[in-house]
């Protein structure tokens, strides 16, 4: 069974009176283990993409198919629970909760999934934090560390719990593209050593290159493996709706 | 317990410092409110059960079964006395109480009114002049009959201002012929051959004339006097001394007898002298101050009726020197002297009591003197007895209490002498003896309105038309009556054998709590003798004046705190509000990693707790700290009723522990409730926003 599969997902967002199309017709499957990145330019359906597979939103038509949960059919509080337990999330923004430290920052998602016991808790944040090479910054809060340290901790955050699949929205976005770098073959050397699946969302072309199979999005349509749509293609603005 | 909230929590109220300050400060000075306030509301209710159980009421109030109204302590003096009916056999009763175990002591009462005359000038001089000739005293008597010539040619001024309104021209005709003669000096030849006779002229003819001028209402308590200065602890003797067990007598609240006996200028220099000295007013920027001072400029008479020739003389020589016009005479004196400005009033005052007072009466009723009441009896008959003044009393700490002094004492015998009150039988006899002589027949309700119509001050104005009504046909003879039975004394078998009003228990264990069963076994026990009476609380007795009074303030302090919380409420609504808006990116990140909406509620809870807790328990201790210092300095009581409601000159708050419970639990479950709606919006904030949120 894949992690996701996606079959027939529109997903539509009211805008004032006209509707944007941000996902028509999304056929997708991602297979457990795999690397794979969603590449497309600004504005093409990434990041509504990975809110759907993240059960952070649903779809409008079509089934999200999520560890073998049709995400639509679930409550918000199984959702949540399916996060928790299956997903890990790194964002564009880092996203870490800034009253927290490293150290606590990581051990969060522990902390909510109620069955994991204080010493074990200790070894896998201790275990994460060393990988992602910050055992020198565990009481620093976010915002004393770098975009690329913060960035670190997100991964360990998002891996402490040991999640089947791990989205990751455009995470070197506001890296310099040599921290990007690292940043990418950790997750990569995470997936090579743990299996995790990772699917990462970039704009960036360099990116796709560690990827083992870049998946091409543009104007919310899933471009056939080898089609022509390049991520050089100009933005399509969406169908009525000006940005801004 | 998850800490990591409790983390989350206590650094963000850190972060926030600003947020969370202000909101501290309010659920502080909330908390602070509440523990101060229930401190202070709880003496004050205090201070009022003594205010009223040690003056007048006793822990509970029996009176008649069958009494029309409600027993009302305190009723206001606007409303017509409430008829309580009457117990007919206090001995009886007294019998059935001193047999129960929870009864310390009883006091037995009844309360009336009174106008009392005498005390004119003219009165006490005649007294002053008969004394002086039965003691043979030559040298006293040629001064006090320059007195007397001297007041009867002022009663000259004022008969004739009377003859304007008076509608009986022939008594007033009558009555200048007599004032003709006493001004005549041939009267005064005669008076030097034969004072006695003249004197019986005087006291008869002329004296009465002057009644007007001193006319007072007194509402006063007939009781068994022992009785009630054992068993009232607030009971003090101010001056003079207490009425002797088996005597009559009269006992002046000090209260009262300041406000309305006391010298009218000496008491308007005392209001000034207090207003000055305690509440910081000026005269020259007080209008009713100045108003004051002008009045006692203005009354030049109200001192040189009070002297008499010889002491004219001092006085003029003195104000002369004091006042640097060595030309002026003595009205012109006094208008300079009174007219006091903030640079000399305290200097005249202190004058005025060591130079003016020790030769005026400074009290138109003194310990010694004898009042002529005229009162009505219940059924509303005229009647008035002669009664002696024997001392003044205060209760203690409640010296300027209106409410607490509002009635002076009287034994219990005069009492029901005045007030018609006797055993059935008698009654009836009474009543036939009444109707037969016909002495008067003014129904109740309008003597009662004629009499004691409108407030004491107005009424004293007005009072001698009113009083004409109600005595006039046939004053002599009242006064021959009132004469006639003030008698010796009374054994203390009569005092207990005859009907009473009310009664005042005094229990051995007075637990509020427990107050309205005790009545309830009493009036059992009551009626298990044949006696069917009412038995009420202290706090029902008191009537609703005084229950008003304390439901005010007690609404007061809770509309106060519920405003005070109310603001908080929305402050910290708003606060923790902001805060979900600011947050809504870390929230957002806490629900897509997996934290619950409940987590997310959960966070806003302890946020709020955490804040009711830190501030709550500080706002507790300054609380405790205020209460422990007002405990033991005492607030100062700085008005009238302030006294009544301290119990005495200042209130003394007491910490109880139940307080600073009550107000930390309140300040706890305000500020959760308060977290209430934003954390709900908090938790309805999608886990999408952790997504768009760029940095
Ligand atoms: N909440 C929303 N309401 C309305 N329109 C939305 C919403 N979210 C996304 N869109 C629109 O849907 C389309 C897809 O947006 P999406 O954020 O998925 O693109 P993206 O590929 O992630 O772009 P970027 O590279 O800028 O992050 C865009 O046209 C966007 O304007
Ligand atoms: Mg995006």
């Amino acid at each position: 069974m894949s992690i996701v599969a996606l079959v027939g997902v529109d997903k539509d967002y009211p805008l004032g009176k006209t509707t944007v199309h941000a996902l028509r017709g999304v056929d997708l499957t991602i297979e457990r283990g795999e690397f794979s990145v969603i590449a497309g330019p600004s504005g093409s359906g990434k990041t509504t993409l990975l809110n759907l597979i993240g059960c952070v939103d649903t779809a409008t038509r079509g089934r999200v198919l999520v560890d073998g949960h049709d995400t639509a059919a679930l409550s918000e509080r199984a959702r949540t629970k399916l996060r928790l337990d299956t997903l890990g999330f790194i964002f564009q923004s880092f996203n870490l909760i800034p009253v927290l430290d490293v150290y606590q920052n990581v051990e969060f998602p522990l902390l909510l999934k109620r069955d994991v016991g204080k010493v074990e808790r200790k070894r896998r944040v201790f275990e994460l934090v060393e990988r992602v090479g910050l055992s020198g910054q565990l009481r620093q809060r976010p915002g004393e560390l770098s975009g690329g340290q913060r960035q670190r901790v997100a991964i360990a955050r998002a891996l402490v719990t040991g999640p089947k699949l791990v989205l990751a929205d455009e995470p070197t976005a506001n890296l310099d593209s040599a921290t990007g770098h690292a940043i990418l073959e950790l997750m990569r050397e995470m997936n090579a050593s743990n299996g995790t699946t990772f699917l990462f969302s970039t704009h960036d072309p360099q990116v796709m290159d560690v990827a083992q199979r870049v998946v091409r999005i543009a104007d919310g349509r899933i471009a056939q493996p080898g089609g022509g749509v390049s991520h050089a293609t100009p933005v399509a603005a969406p169908a009525p709706a000006p940005a801004g | 317990m998850r800490w990591v909230l409790v983390r989350i929590a206590l650094r963000n109220l850190r972060l926030h410092w600003v947020r969370t300050f202000i909101v501290g400060i309010l659920l502080m000075v909330g908390t602070w409110l509440l523990v101060v306030g229930q401190g202070a509301l709880e003496a004050i209710q205090e201070g009022m059960r003594h205010s009223v159980v040690d003056t007048v009421a006793g822990d509970l109030q029996i009176y008649s079964a069958s009494a029309k109204d409600d027993l009302e302590l305190y009723q206001s003096a606007a409303l017509a006395a409430p008829d309580i009916g009457q117990i007919d056999h206090w001995d009886a009763l007294h019998e059935v109480l001193e047999g129960l175990p929870e009864v310390a002591s009883a006091i037995p009462m009844g309360k009336s009114l009174s106008i009392v005359t005498g005390g004119s000038m003219l009165d006490t001089k005649l007294a002053e002049l008969r004394r002086a000739i039965n003691e043979g005293d030559e040298e006293r008597v040629a001064p006090l009959v320059a007195h007397v010539r001297q007041l009867i040619r002022s009663l000259g001024g004022e008969l004739d201002k009377l003859a304007k309104v008076a509608a009986d021209s022939a008594e007033i005709v009558e009555q200048r012929a007599d004032l003709a003669r006493a001004e005549e000096d041939a009267f005064w030849a005669g008076f030097a051959a034969d004072p006695l006779d003249a004197l019986e002229f005087l006291e008869n003819k002329i004296a009465p004339l002057g009644l007007q001028s001193g006319l007072y209402f007194l509402s006063f308590l007939g009781t068994d006097l022992t009785a009630f200065q054992k068993n009232f602890k607030k009971f003090e003797i101010i001056s003079g001394e207490m009425v002797p067990p088996g005597e009559r007598g009269f006992m002046f609240n000090t209260t009262t007898y300041e406000r309305f006996i006391k010298h009218r200028t000496a008491r308007r220099l005392d209001e000034v002298k207090e207003a000055r000295d305690f509440e910081g007013r000026r005269i020259a920027d007080d209008d009713d101050l100045r108003r004051k001072v002008e009045r006692n400029a203005k009354q030049v008479t109200s001192i040189t009726d009070q002297l008499d020739p010889v002491r004219t003389g001092e006085v003029t020589e003195l104000l002369r020197t004091e006042m640097g016009l060595p030309e002026a005479e003595l009205p012109e004196l006094i208008t300079a002297f009174m007219s006091m400005t903030d640079g000399n009033f305290d200097q005249r005052y202190a004058w005025f009591y060591e130079h003016l007072a020790p030769r005026i009466r400074l009290y138109a009723f003194e310990p010694g003197d004898t009042l002529t009441l005229y009162g009505q009896t219940k059924s509303g008959y005229p009647r008035a007895v002669n009664i002696k003044v024997w001392g003044v009393y205060g209760f203690k700490g409640l010296e300027r209490s209106q409410l607490a002094g509002a009635f002076h004492l009287m034994d219990l015998v005069t009492f029901r002498e005045l007030y018609g009150l006797s055993d059935p039988v008698t009654a009836a006899e009474v009543r036939g003896i009444e109707e037969r002589s016909g002495i008067a027949t003014v129904a109740r309700e309008g003597a009662e309105e004629a009499l004691f119509g409108g407030d004491a001050e107005v009424v004293q104005e007005v009072a001698s038309a009113a009083f004409d009504e109600v005595a006039g046909r046939d004053l002599a003879g009242l006064r021959r009556a009132a004469e006639a039975k003030r008698a010796a004394g009374f054994t203390q078998d009569e005092l207990d054998h005859g009907p009473v009003l009310n009664v005042a228990v005094f229990l051995k264990d007075a637990e509020q709590g427990t107050l309205p069963w005790v009545a309830e076994r009493v009036r059992l026990a009551a009626l298990s003798h044949g006696i069917a009476v009412q038995v009420v609380p202290w706090d029902v007795a008191r009537g609703d004046t005084v229950s008003g009074i304390s439901l005010g303030i007690s609404l007061l302090f809770y509309v106060s705190v519920t405003l005070v919380f109310l603001v908080a409420l929305v402050i910290i609504v708003n606060a923790l509000l902001m805060s979900t808006t600011d947050r809504i990116s870390e929230i957002g990140t806490i629900r897509a990693v997996g934290g619950q909406r409940g987590f997310v509620m959960q966070m806003f809870a302890v946020e709020a707790g955490a804040m009711g807790i830190i501030f709550g328990v500080v706002g507790v201790l300054l609380g405790a700290l205020t209460v422990l210092s007002a405990g033991a300095n005492g607030i100062p009581a700085t008005s009238e009723l302030q006294y009544f409601i301290y119990g005495g000159t200042s209130l003394h708050p007491e910490l109880v522990p139940r307080h600073l419970f009550v107000a930390f639990g309140v300040i706890v479950v305000v500020t959760l409730v308060s977290s209430l709606i934003p954390a709900w919006v908090a938790s309805r904030i999608s886990p999408v926003t952790a997504m768009q949120t760029k940095e």
